[in-house]
């Protein structure tokens, strides 16, 4: 997977990154944002690429595949910068011409439309009968803000993706304009599609039929919003691109492809399945982060995860858990000194350089900081009196840009996505959601299959551990307990059962079931 | 123990069925070796699957392949015993599991062969079956797709019914994973026949309520209990003895009436009673005591110790029926005390029927009442303390935290006493069913079930509760509480979002066909909801658990904080529902729902342009 031939140097400038260590191993970029936006930026991508006709088509690491993404500017105005409109329509005391006349002037005022727009509304006035009907189309999309109550900005405020016009892309106000800002939209969600892109051709083939509805914009909630924009199409902003996945090929890719391509299969009404698109996103994005990590310590498989399916009160289970998390979310920092130490330092001129009794310390240093730049494009000037010192201060600044970045994103992920939780306790732990759960389950059950069946699946497939067999063979002795593993099962079961998707058939016999695919 | 009367020695053997140690009558083996021991008949009825599975062997030679399933206990041995002794007239040998028998038929020789112990049937080598228990899978494989004079029956647990097909070697010949993917779908969707040469009989499928029947009949009736009368000296069976008290509780109308009743709700609530589990609740009903060594009592001296104490009334009936007598991970092992204990009976109450447990007896207006539910105990079953505690409750002087749990649980008890001998019509008089987790069980089975049964619909009155329970569920909006018709909307994000007003069709309760309907495929099986729109309609089982939550969303409560686990579900039936229905929003405007004070709805249609 991390063959050289598997993976090809980023396509373009490396000017705005501390180094490219992180960047490297597991892409440009995986950082934390919220997790609402990881769906939402993948679903941008992907609305961008399939109005260029190329959705899901296949790329490669060394291309850069730019899309451009809506802005939505008046609509965005209108729902979130749009703050006395219930005054004026109270105001007004039902006369619809002060309310539509006073609410205009407050809008060329307050709104905010960059250079490309005015800040004129007054196009609303032919499409609405009268204002309160503004309003009351106005108040049903604020119902749809995405993390309603958060204290972001209006630039940064979303809606759920009823349709490609409410699909925009995060700015930040400048001056008279606006700028991208990449601290909403992290890119992360452009490597989950980037994942996608390389999968196999017909999983690819597959989503593509099934996600392509959701950006037809002549649907009736699409419309809805067009409603509110005054142009036929929204507006946009420029070309982006630049987001950067390392490898050719991965077993990841495949994965996530195939889990999404199972769940938009079940032919759920209107964009009822995105909602379990989102978890199951961040859950393997989240084990793409240690499957890669895992491959540059040699050991090329998913690392076993154990779920504790949320118990009353510690057990062994609990413990495993908690040591098993701890033991994966190791492996970045390790694989992080591992690339380092194959890259930057088994450089042969480097340790001839550096063994050179003719050169002194300042000059080796000198030779160190440039071949740092060289490998991994370090920007920083780190003060060092020797070499040796250097090469301290570098380890411990990669550590940190990690930890910062990739790694936090990675926890930020596993959070969001479910798998992870300090629920009971005040460790993190693989704590597996409800809602995760049944992700999971639309995404691999298609025919009832027998609860053992179903546990040694979710092992092969994913290496999750919940039962006391999985947990004896991926254990080590002290950790495992028999009866602790057992009524982890049970309770996985219980969970179940009472979401609906397992059926007891006898103390011996539970069958897992897909409550969405009896579709006759 | 030296068992010498005959009343000890039927004791003795049902107290073999009881929750003693683990393996005990597990397996009919065991129990034919016990009664043989004590040279009395076991327990013994004729099996409701019996016909089942004779009927894949008729005279006229039209065999099937049988695979006979069911949780331990069930009776598989027991039923192929019988098959054989009904094909050949002789008894069965029963040697490591295996069984062959010759039948000449007008069509020609048949040969059967019978599995029912697979455990020691099957040897495997490396995880794997051997080859020769392959081929013989393989042989009823070809049997049960093709043709052919030879025949199988497997008689295997659900559990070992995927073990076998798990150690399947890799290479398996595709005939045998065709049986093994068309066992586990006939298995998982309860049904029986695959072509007409492979039946499943899936033991768990005969309802409860008819095990629970035959099972009342074979411990209840039996000549032995004559004991009673003819051992009368023996303090095991003297009138003031626990197990005299309890056997003529146990036998009266109400009481059997109850567990039959009990039975059944464990079929609409997802819960399958075998046989052995029933028996063995029977068993510790009748025979438990806490007192007891191994809490069911033993004939002999610790019986004389235990009668002599006189604290019958530890051991009563409405005890040591839920288990009270026996430690908790005990009960927890066992499917049939689970299920009692999930149902929380007495763990409930309403505040009517604290002030009648409470100050029935000395309150005039209550008087009545009181006498004819409480005060009510022909079999000395009430705790003799209970009104001293009682009194000290009233007067206040229960103040240590010991003391109110203990005056707590005698009152739980007392109203699972009342809760077990109130006939029918006092459970309906007295909302007894309030006392419990099911408030609704009754009208499910009264007013949901018996009409079906009648081959009715259950009453008008019924459909719209449900149908309101539905709307406000589905919708999230507070609409009427006797709806007329189901409302389906569906949320602007999503369609189970928790307020959906985006109004997407009604469905009639008296259009023809009905929008909404509660039918039932076969006897037995779980009522099912139809909702029909077009020519398109969306099934979905009404378990007890299902029901009692829309009945009380219908009543008022609060969906998402009554039971998040029960909104969920219903959240996904809508899911199905809508796409099913082929339900989909117009192109050229949306509808909010308005919901007005009364609970009915407006529809503000909001237009979409055309751009």
């Amino acid at each position: 997977m991390i063959d050289p031939t598997n993976t090809e140097p980023y396509f373009g400038s490396k000017d705005r990154n501390e180094a490219w260590i992180s960047e490297a191993i597991w892409g440009h970029r995986l950082e934390r944002q919220p997790f609402s936006a990881l769906m939402l930026e993948f679903l941008g991508m992907a609305e961008g690429m399939f109005r260029q006709d190329k959705l899901l088509a296949d790329t490669l690491p060394g291309e850069n595949p730019e899309y451009v993404a809506n802005r939505s500017l008046q609509l965005r105005n209108l729902l979130f910068n749009n703050p006395r409109m219930e005054e004026i329509l109270r105001n007004a005391h039902g006369s619809d011409e002060d309310a539509w006349v006073e609410w205009l002037r407050v809008m060329k005022e307050g709104a905010s439309l960059g250079e490309h727009l005015a800040a004129d509304f007054s196009y609303l006035r032919g499409r609405f009968d009268t204002f309160g009907e503004l309003v009351s189309v106005i108040r049903l999309l604020r119902r749809i803000t995405v993390d309603p109550g958060s204290e972001r900005s209006w630039t940064t405020q979303f809606l759920f993706p009823i349709g490609p016009a409410a699909l925009y892309e995060a700015i930040l106000e400048k001056g008279d304009g606006f700028e991208r800002t990449r601290r909403v939209f992290t890119r992360t969600g452009e490597i989950a599609y980037l994942m996608l892109s390389r999968a196999s051709e017909p999983l690819r083939a597959k989503i593509r039929e099934r996600l392509a509805p959701s950006f037809n914009p002549a649907t009736s909630r699409n419309r809805l919003v067009m409603r509110l924009i005054s142009s036929p199409i929204p507006d946009r902003g420029d070309s982006k691109g630049g987001t950067y996945l390392p490898y050719k090929r991965h077993p990841a890719y495949e994965r996530l492809a195939e889990d999404v391509a199972a769940v938009l299969c079940l032919k759920l009404p209107d964009q009822d399945s995105f909602q379990y698109l989102q978890p199951l996103l961040g859950f393997h994005l989240y084990l793409y982060g240690i499957e890669t990590a895992n491959c540059w310590l040699g050991d090329c498989r998913l690392p076993s995860i154990t779920c504790e399916i949320l118990a009353p009160r510690s057990d062994l289970v609990r413990k495993a858990a908690v040591g098993s998390y701890l033991q994966n979310d190791g492996l970045g920092a390790m694989a992080v000194r591992k690339f380092l130490k194959t890259n930057v330092f088994s450089d042969l001129d480097l340790a001839k350089t550096l063994e050179n009794p003719a050169l002194d310390e300042l000059a080796k240093k000198e030779y160190l900081a440039e071949h740092l730049v060289r490998t991994v494009s370090l920007k920083k000037d780190m003060e060092a009196t020797d070499a040796k010192m250097l090469t301290e201060k570098f380890y411990n600044f990669a550590n940190r840009l990690y930890r910062d970045g990739t790694a936090d994103g990675m926890t930020a992920l596993a959070t969001g996505c479910g798998l992870v939780s300090k629920r009971g306790t005040n460790r993190y732990r693989y704590a597996p959601t409800d809602e995760l759960l049944r992700a999971l389950v639309l995404a691999n059950v298609r025919t009832p299959m027998e609860e053992s069946a179903f546990l040694r699946h979710l092992h092969s497939r994913y290496r999750m551990v919940v039962g006391p067999k999985e947990a004896k063979a991926e254990l080590l002795t002290y950790q495992f307990d028999e009866t602790d593993f057992k009524r982890n099962r049970d309770r996985f079961a219980q969970h179940l059962i009472g979401m609906g998707l397992a059926q007891r058939m006898s103390d011996s016999c539970t069958y897992i079931m897909n409550p969405m695919e009896s579709q006759t | 123990m030296a068992v010498r009367t005959k009343g000890e020695k039927w004791i003795r053997l049902l107290r073999g069925y009881g929750p003693v140690a683990d393996n005990e009558a597990m397996q009919a083996e065991h129990v034919d070796k016990l009664a043989s021991h004590l040279a009395i008949p076991k327990l013994a009825f004729a099996h409701p699957a019996r016909k089942l599975l004779l009927d894949c062997f008729p005279p006229t030679g039209a065999y099937r392949n049988v695979v006979l399933t069911g949780t331990a206990g069930e009776g598989k041995t027991s039923l192929c015993f019988e098959l054989v002794y009904a094909l050949t007239n002789s008894v069965a040998k029963g040697s490591n599991g295996v069984e062959e028998i010759s039948i000449n038929t007008p069509i020609g020789p048949r040969k059967i062969t019978l599995i029912y112990d697979v455990t020691a049937w099957r040897k495997k080598t490396d995880g794997l079956l051997s080859k020769e228990h392959v081929a013989v899978l393989e042989r009823m494989a070809e049997s049960s797709f093709g043709a052919g004079q030879e025949f199988f029956v497997l008689a295997v647990n659900d559990g070992q019914m995927h073990e076998v097909f798990r150690a399947l070697p890799p290479d398996a010949p595709e005939l045998l994973r065709r049986l093994e993917t068309s066992l586990i779908g006939l298995h998982a969707r309860g049904e029986s026949d695959s072509g007409d040469r492979l039946r499943l009989v899936n033991l768990s499928m005969v309802p409860s309520e008819e095990i629970m029947n035959l099972c009342l009949a074979a411990v209840l009736e039996r000549p032995e209990w004559q004991c009673f009368e003819e051992e009368r000296d023996n303090p095991l069976f003297s009138e003031s003895s626990s197990l005299s008290r309890n056997y003529r509780t146990l036998n009266t109308p109400e009481v059997r009436s109850k567990l039959v009743m009990l039975a059944r709700i464990a079929d609409v609530t997802g819960h399958h009673l075998p046989t052995r589990g029933v028996l063995c609740l029977l068993s510790n009903a009748l025979l438990g005591h806490p007192d007891a060594r191994d809490r069911v009592i033993r004939p002999g001296a610790e019986a004389t110790a235990i009668g002599k104490e006189g604290a019958a009334h530890k051991a009563a009936l409405h005890r040591t029926l839920f288990g009270a007598n026996l430690g908790v991970n005990n009960r927890r092992k066992r499917e049939i005390y689970r299920f009692l204990s999930m149902l929380h009976i007495g763990d409930e109450t309403t505040n009517d029927l604290d002030e009648l447990f409470i100050f029935g007896s000395r309150d005039q207006e209550l008087k009545a009442s009181y006498d004819e539910l409480v005060a009510t105990d022909p079999f000395s079953q009430r705790n003799p303390d209970f009104d001293n505690l009682l009194k000290r409750y009233i007067r206040g002087d229960i103040n240590s935290e010991d003391e109110t749990t203990l005056f707590l649980a005698e009152l739980a008890a007392e109203r699972r006493r009342v809760f077990l001998q109130a006939s029918n019509l006092q459970l309906q008089k007295y909302s007894l069913w309030r006392i419990s987790v099911f408030h609704h069980a009754r009208e499910y089975l009264d007013e949901i079930l018996k009409p079906l049964e009648a081959g009715k619909s259950p009453a008008r009155l019924h459909l719209r509760k449900l149908a309101s329970g539905l709307n406000r569920i589905w919708t999230g909006l507070l609409l009427a509480d006797n709806a007329n018709e189901v409302y389906l909307a569906t949320g602007l994000d999503l369609t189970t979002s928790p307020v959906s007003d985006i109004y997407l069709s009604q469905l009639e309760l008296d259009a023809e066909p009905p929008g909404l309907a509660i039918v039932r495929k076969e006897a037995g099986s779980v009522p099912e909801v139809v909702l029909r729109s077009n020519s398109n309609e969306f099934r979905f089982q009404l378990t007890l658990p299902r029901f009692e939550f829309l009945c009380r969303v219908a009543d008022g409560a609060m969906p998402s904080s009554f039971s998040r686990e029960s909104c969920a579900d219903f959240m996904s039936l809508k899911q199905r529902c809508l796409r099913d229905l082929r339900l989909k929003t117009s192109s050229r405007s949306l509808h909010l729902i308005d919901v007005h004070g009364s609970g009915s709805i407006q529809r503000l249609p909001i237009h979409i342009a055309e751009q």
